[in-house]
């Protein structure tokens, strides 16, 4: 609690971001580069799919963003409501927009590699089913929280809303083991661990490890972006009162 | 535990006294139905095997129609807050509300059901598993409608806002519901129908108990702070 | 030469796979870029205010002293 609270101090976390967003950035970068140059060049052929397994660097990267950033959603929409921390709306504020264009990117990745290999763009299954869910859920959420004239009441409907929404998070992962489907079970996050190639697990993490930074550094300035907003009605206000 | 059935009759009265809202939605489901075979013609065979889906989405969007109305007049009137305050809990207050919503909407359309299911054709097998699943689906539609019309009170453009954030938690509904009718329609052993059903109206029921638990919690929450 | 057109081909899912990859950074790169350009906006109007502000609180002070 203490370190959550050292935080919530506007000035201290700006102040923090300036020194963090330069590694994070920086980060983003190294890990995005390396990811592609492997996905593309050292990652071999699929021996079942060939070349169009490279799809996968990024299909399943944007499909763990799009859970991630929902489980974060959650998780500051909880520290929201009970907790009443400013930082917590911000947070879910920043990160939705993110999410769905994960979301958007992992449906629609995962259509263009569909076509090639199950041939056909959509498939009404439980995994494709509940991610388009998700990406609803999403816009349910942008929507709820700008529908309000007061900020304070569309951060709080939106965080309710977040939570009860959350239902689908298990949805979506256990999809794959509870139906018959065409899409392939997890191969990455098992139980019993990985079960696909060094060759082609490695660039795979990096490619995550570089989605997963990126969203952290577009959430960085996100939120100093809108503490500069908070601050600017705050001057605004005073002069209009001393005016 | 008054205060409960209180707000039950109330609005019991409120909906006899006001049939059009009542109606409203049957005629909605009825006729929204009807416009399917003109649109994919008469094949009676064709008919039977789509009208589970047909059923199910009319009476989705006949339930999405009414979901405005179980607390906006409340909270504009002001009343809202004394109904709150005349119950034990708002926990409370939300499930009087939403049973009240049920037996308005949701039955009559349990009703009405039959009535399409024979203009499609179904067997009379399918038609009692129809009913049994939809007596375990459409509560769940208005516990999940209760939080949308909770969450968007107060908010500009309501209206438009509730059928996004609800279809999509109705989508499983739909889909076990549904589900129960085809496997019981294409079982071929007369003493099949009810075991070949059994695992969609289960998760149907599972479904009713997680939202049975979940609407009066986030209800609150969201009355709470639209009350503030 | 062939080896970069067999490269682009990827094995005839050429199509397929770049999409994706071009349609992954329009996305990524979009939000990026409406990120920092609404930080720049804020942090313009910011620093205008604040020389408005600054600007105001001289002129307050100069009328005080010029008066007798």
């Amino acid at each position: 609690m203490s370190v959550f609270h050292r935080f919530a101090n506007p000035n201290r976390f700006l102040k923090l971001t300036n020194t963090v967003l330069p590694w994070v950035s920086g980060i983003t970068v190294v890990s995005l580069v390396a990811g592609l140059y492997m996905a593309f060049f050292t990652s071999p052929p699929d021996y079942q799919q060939g070349e169009s397994v490279r799809i996968m660097y990024i299909h399943v990267p944007s499909a763990w963003m799009a859970m991630f950033i929902y489980t974060s959603i959650a998780i500051a929409s909880v520290c929201s409501l009970i907790w009443r921390h400013p930082l917590a709306d911000l947070a879910a504020k920043a990160s939705a927009p993110i999410g769905a264009g994960f979301t958007f990117l992992a449906l629609a990745t995962g259509s263009l590699w569909g076509k090639p290999m199950w041939g056909a763009w959509w498939v009404w299954d439980a995994r494709l089913t509940s991610v388009l869910i998700l990406f609803f859920l999403y816009l349910g959420h942008m929507a709820l929280m700008n529908a309000f004239e007061e900020q304070e009441r569309g951060n709080r409907a939106a965080a309710i809303l977040a939570i009860v929404g959350f239902v689908n998070i298990p949805i979506i992962k256990f999809s794959v083991d509870w139906w018959n489907t065409l899409h392939q079970p997890a191969s990455v996050m098992r139980a019993d661990g990985p079960s696909i190639d060094p060759s082609m697990l490695w660039p795979l993490l990096i490619m995550g490890l570089a989605f997963k930074f990126f969203y952290l550094a577009v959430l960085l300035i996100k939120i100093k972006s809108e503490l500069i907003e908070a601050k600017l009605r705050k001057y605004r206000r005073a002069m209009v009162d001393s005016a | 535990m008054n205060g409960f059935l209180n707000i039950v009759s109330k609005d019991l009265r409120l909906a006899l006294r006001q049939r059009s809202d009542l109606t409203m939605a049957v005629l909605f489901f009825i006729l929204t139905a009807m416009l399917f075979p003109f649109g994919l013609g008469p094949e009676p065979n064709l008919l039977a095997r789509i009208a589970p889906g047909i059923i199910w989405v009319t009476a989705l969007l006949s339930v999405l129609l009414s979901l405005e109305r179980i607390f906006l007049a409340d909270y504009e009137d002001g009343s809202l807050e004394q109904l709150v305050l005349s119950c034990a809990s708002l926990e409370i207050a939300i499930l009087a509300k939403v049973l009240a919503h049920w037996l308005t909407t949701g039955l009559p359309l349990i009703m009405a059901a039959p009535l399409i299911a024979l203009l499609f054709n179904m067997d009379t097998e399918a038609i009692t598993i129809l009913l049994i699943a939809m007596l375990l689906g459409t509560p769940s539609l208005s516990l999940i409608g209760a939080i949308a019309g909770t969450l968007t009170l107060g908010a500009r453009r309501g209206g438009v806002l509730i059928p996004l954030l609800v279809l999509p938690l109705y989508i499983p509904t739909l889909i076990f519901g549904v589900g129960a009718i085809d496997a019981a329609m294409n079982s071929l052993e007369a003493g099949a129908v009810i075991a070949n059903a059994r695992p969609h109206l289960l998760l149907l029921g599972a479904i009713l108990l997680v939202s049975l638990l979940i609407t009066p919690l986030a209800g609150a929450a969201a009355l709470k702070q639209a009350l503030e | 030469m062939d080896q970069i057109m067999n490269f682009f081909s990827m094995g005839n899912y050429g199509a397929y796979i770049w999409t994706a990859y071009i349609l992954t950074a329009v996305v990524m790169l979009s939000l990026l870029v409406t990120t920092l350009q609404r930080l720049h906006k804020n942090q313009a109007e910011l620093e205008e205010l604040q020389q408005l502000m600054e600007s105001a609180k001289q002129s307050n002070n100069k009328e005080e002293t010029a008066r007798p």
